[in-house]
């Protein structure tokens, strides 16, 4: 394959967008970012700032609802689920409000319009990303640096993806960071003494977590060394 | 607010039939190229970009890219007559948009003198760039300099 073609992900974009207009699927939410973030990736492999800025803001509009998804996908004690439920179909309609502040017909419109990525130039942008990671993977003492890694991981992991090359070391080292931010967020979200002993057991998982993220780093910066030359 | 109001580069006349998707010209691109080099010898810093989403425009809006440490946005509004709507979304200091004849030179008309009517007197070239100055609301404008393409190569 010497050209890489943006359309598969493009239509993932067009379908969750309208399964997140009719609210009848709890996984609407992921696949819109996904969706956005994998696009993002492919703008960048070929060497484009334009719909950067717009489609970054159009994914984190649906970050809150995405993490009530993920919350709620993870089956809390019962009055907690019964809340965050609640709060997530209040954020789904403030979420369809804010949507029509961005112009997203013509976001798809100037995606299909653009040309396929030359492989040859794909291959340049991975390194330039291998090396992000490496910088952002040298010290990772808090949350928002495992935050920041699990950042580079997905986007490179993304990359290699698009060039069709195994990319599941990465996605593990992505997953494992994901997991103390996601205890992170979980803890955010839950309040009052109902949620007491949620938020202590979510505090014990990051301190474990945290361990098993720098772990997988560890095992796959060689890789990433490798990608970076 | 210094807007730059900045004309497509020179695209093909294919499709016919689908005017949105016209694609820059080899030439077209190379000459722009000149023309943002020459954009930044004057010193051109921009805090936020505003492109039609009509391939042409994202084509030259892409190469103008450099000269833009703010953020880039596309804008329905830059493919079509100019109205409210577009002048509530140019916020900043050096902001540029970059989109199509004859809605461009209407922009301008609108701006400077408070209607859009007597737009064809701004006729921006393919490249061009129309320099106004002051507060984007209709007729609260001066304009600054209008660029031809082809001084813009030179100063590049």
């Amino acid at each position: 394959m010497k050209v890489i073609r943006a359309d598969r992900w493009l239509n993932e974009l067009e379908k969750s967008l309208r399964s997140l207009r009719r609210g009848d699927s709890p996984e609407a939410a992921h696949d819109f970012r996904v969706a956005i973030a994998r696009l993002r990736v492919w703008l960048d492999l070929g060497g484009w700032r334009l719909l950067d800025d717009d489609l970054r803001a159009l994914r984190q509009s649906a970050a809150r609802l995405r993490n009530f998804d993920a919350q709620l996908a993870e089956q809390p004690p019962g009055l907690l689920a019964a809340r965050w439920r609640r709060q997530r179909e209040h954020e789904r309609r403030a979420f369809l409000g804010r949507l029509k502040a961005f112009p997203v017909a013509a976001m798809l419109a100037v995606l299909h319009e653009l040309p396929p990525v030359p492989r040859r130039e794909a291959k340049k942008a991975v390194a330039k990303l291998a090396r992000r990671a490496l910088e952002d993977g040298h010290h990772l003492k808090s949350v928002e640096e495992l935050h920041v890694l699990r950042r580079d991981l997905r986007k490179l992991r993304y990359a290699q993806e698009w060039l069709e090359r195994d990319a599941e070391r990465l996605s593990e080292a992505q997953d494992a960071a994901g997991k103390v931010v996601d205890a992170k967020v979980a803890i955010d979200l839950s309040r009052g003494p109902a949620a007491r002993e949620f938020r202590l057991e979510k505090r014990f998982e990051i301190g474990t977590a945290r361990k098993k993220a720098r772990k997988r780093w560890r095992s796959v910066r060689r890789q990433v060394k490798g990608l970076a030359r | 607010m210094k807007l730059y109001v900045i004309r497509h580069a020179i695209a093909a006349d294919e499709p016919r039939n689908d005017d949105p998707k016209r694609p820059l010209t080899k030439e077209g691109r190379e000459k722009f190229e000149q023309v943002v080099k020459g954009l930044d010898a004057l010193g051109v810093k921009l805090d936020r970009l505003l492109h039609s989403p009509w391939l042409r425009a994202v084509q030259t809006a892409e190469l103008l890219a450099p000269l833009a440490k703010g953020e880039l946005h596309v804008s329905p509004h830059l493919a079509e007559p100019p109205r409210r709507e577009l002048l509530d979304e140019l916020e900043g200091d050096a902001v540029a948009v970059v989109g199509h004849q004859p809605w461009l030179g209407e922009l301008i008309a609108l701006l400077l003198h408070g209607s859009a009517d007597g737009g064809m007197r701004y006729e921006l070239k393919k490249g061009g760039v129309a320099q106004l100055e002051g507060e984007p609301k209709p007729g609260a404008m001066v304009l600054q300099q209008l660029l031809a393409p082809k001084v813009l190569r030179k100063l590049g």
